[in-house]
């Protein structure tokens, strides 16, 4: 899914630059779930945003589900976010003005899917988080949990080839972290590949391989071993 | 989608939030409104002001002197002959001469009336706006005899004899001190107060044109009443006519001729430059309104740049947000502008109101569907406008640094 050849990325700060990334490279298979861990600074969030083509590489190339990102255009790029990629954000980033549904269906709605069909692939990715029952309430009528798991069905609507979760917990109590991490989990078992990025070495446990980032490199990679289980089942 | 979609999601928006909605739109409520209403207020004075003259004659002429200001001979002054030859020009049906005499009546209650006597011919009669109710006009054979004969009207009638069924009946008026007994041929039916175009007054007396010169030993007419038969040729003829008379009387340009076609389209254009103008006026204060719709959409755009990263990492394209913001702006115009004529149209009922009952005639507004059709056109122009660079900014915005936007 995913081949990461040598990335490298410079910011230019002012007169200032910066190498947040120095020559990255790894791979990612399908069916793989992955956590990308690193203190701050050390460019596990320059990776996330280009891994999920918001932002783009200096040198090096990066080939998502076998199309090489690296040199799209800005509107090419929109659309590889649209179809290939499902985000999860750390601050669930939904539309506040929108029901739940409305924002499962909005990446449907950038794909130019009719409103039939978007009607009913958003109730079922609900479905899939538990959530159908309130498919017509607002962000602020729903715990964090709960937005999440919006977060999660409307990641998943477009069937992307790999869902990107950045510090997905991170605004969430133990229980509801549990249970957001064994959306994952079962998302994986059935087939998604998942990469998260995530500062908690619990949270990781959940995983099936850690990648460890520092001064814009990796440093280690390996399969975790004892893995953690959720098993709540939504 | 797209278009449908974003016209949903606009309208949500702009629906959000009602207050901040009302109070962008204002500037642009008020400026087509104002402009609404004082075209209709003006279209409306103008097809008054029209059906009135319709009643006139549009084909009448009217010749006098006009250059005084040089050596005036009395071989200038226009005379019966001229009258003759204008009668017999082609184009002309009918010319009447005209000329006038003071004189003070004696009324009923006691009082003085001075009244203005006009001398003319039975053609008189062609131009219209005359209703004889008993007896008859002037004729020739009052001309002829110099006859004291005098055609007066209504109000006259009852104000001297205390009733209008005076025909044969006599009464006394003061010419310069003349006392001279003039013998009633017709009355005439009295004219509305408040006519905006009249042939007379009230207190109204027409005697024989060789009566009254004769009074005042006087051979000339002020004026020669004429009418063309094919307007068409309107122009032609009145130069033919000026030429003629120029020939006639040895001497260059000292006649004007006007006719009320040519009156009522200068006050036609008047009135179309002076609503025009106001319009214009007014128009400008929609350049600000459409700055308003601007400056609010900058606003709503900082205010929304979280979403729209949001959106641009779900898959929206710059273009998608640009279009998105811009069919806001052109709602909230729109918005604006259909408020505003309703809201214009309303006034210009109430100000047509005012004006009509003011004048006491029939001025009420009218709305032209053309002045409709360009104010929604001109409204969603300024949406377009206006939106252009708000929506810019928008679509600019780089994706990550937006989803940090606190």
């Amino acid at each position: 899914m995913i081949k990461a050849e040598n990335i490298v990325k410079i910011y230019k700060n002012g007169k200032l630059e910066v190498e947040a990334l120095r020559g990255v490279s790894f791979n990612v298979d399908r069916g793989e779930f992955v956590a990308i861990m690193g203190a701050s600074g050390s460019g596990k969030s320059t990776m996330m945003n280009i891994l999920g083509c918001l932002d783009r590489l200096t040198s090096g190339r990066y080939l998502l589900d076998g199309e090489d990102v690296s040199s799209l255009s800005g509107k090419r790029l929109a659309a590889v976010r649209n179809k290939k990629i499902g985000f999860v954000f750390q601050s669930f980033n939904l539309l506040p003005k929108l029901n739940a549904l409305q924002n499962v269906e909005l990446p449907m709605v950038y794909a130019g899917v009719g409103s039939a069909e978007r009607r009913k692939k958003a109730m079922a990715a609900l479905e899939r988080v538990g959530l159908a029952e309130r498919y017509t309430h607002r962000p602020n009528e729903m715990s964090g949990g709960q937005r999440q798991r919006v977060a999660i069905a409307r990641s998943l609507v477009n069937d992307p080839a790999i869902i990107l979760a950045d510090e997905p917990t991170g605004n969430l109590d133990s229980k509801a972290s549990v249970e957001i991490m064994s959306i994952f989990q079962e998302l994986n078992n059935d087939g998604a590949t998942v990469v998260m990025v995530t500062h908690e070495p619990d949270i990781a446990q959940y995983t099936k391989r850690i990648v460890t980032f520092r001064d814009g490199q990796i440093i280690n990679d390996f399969p975790v071993e004892d893995r953690l289980f959720a098993g709540v089942s939504v | 989608m797209r278009l449908t979609e974003n016209i949903v999601t606009a309208v949500s928006s702009v629906m959000g939030n009602k207050m901040r909605t009302f109070l962008t739109i204002l500037g642009i409520i008020i400026g087509i409104s104002s402009v609404i209403m004082i075209t209709s207020v003006g279209n409306g004075i103008q097809t008054g002001l029209n059906r009135e003259f319709e009643k006139l004659n549009s084909n009448m002429i009217g010749i006098y002197l006009k250059n005084w200001d040089t050596d005036v001979q009395l071989s200038d002054f226009l005379t019966v002959d001229d009258v003759e030859l204008v009668k017999n020009h082609g184009n002309i049906e009918y010319a009447a001469p005209t000329s006038s005499a003071s004189a003070t009546v004696d009324l009923r209650n006691r009082s003085e009336f001075y009244c203005i006597i006009t001398g003319t011919t039975a053609d008189y009669r062609n131009q219209g706006g005359l209703e004889i109710v008993s007896g008859r006009f002037i004729d020739d054979a009052d001309n002829r005899s110099r006859a004291n004969s005098a055609v007066i009207d209504e109000w006259l009638a009852k104000n001297i004899f205390g009733y209008t069924d005076v025909v044969g009946k006599t009464f006394t008026a003061d010419f310069s001190g003349v006392e001279r007994e003039l013998k009633v041929v017709g009355v005439l039916k009295s004219e509305e107060e408040n006519a905006v175009v009249s042939t007379y007054g009230q207190g109204t007396i027409f005697m024989p044109f060789e009566t009254i010169n004769g009074y005042a030993d006087y051979d000339y007419a002020d004026y020669i009443y004429a009418g063309v038969k094919d307007t068409d040729k309107m122009d032609e003829t009145v130069e033919e006519l000026t030429r003629l008379l120029s020939i006639a009387h040895d001497n260059t340009d000292m006649y004007g001729i006007e006719s009320y076609m040519s009156q009522v389209e200068i006050i036609n254009n008047v009135l179309t430059g002076f609503t025009l103008f106001i319009g214009f006026v007014a128009a400008i204060s929609l350049l600000v309104g459409g700055i308003g719709v601007m400056n609010i959409m900058l606003v709503t755009v900082t205010e929304r740049t979280r979403e729209i990263g949001i959106r641009k990492s779900l898959g929206a394209t710059d273009g998608n947000i640009r279009v998105q913001f811009m069919i806001e702006a052109v709602i909230l115009s729109l918005m604006g502008g259909i408020i505003g004529v309703i809201l214009g149209y309303i006034e210009g009922v109430g100000a047509g109101m005012v004006v009509s009952s003011l004048a006491e005639m029939d001025f009420s507004a009218r709305l032209s569907i053309p002045t409709v059709a360009a104010t929604v056109i001109i409204t969603a122009a300024i949406g377009i406008i206006f939106g252009v660079y708000p929506a810019g900014k928008a679509a600019k915005l780089d994706p990550i640094d937006a989803l940090r936007y606190e």
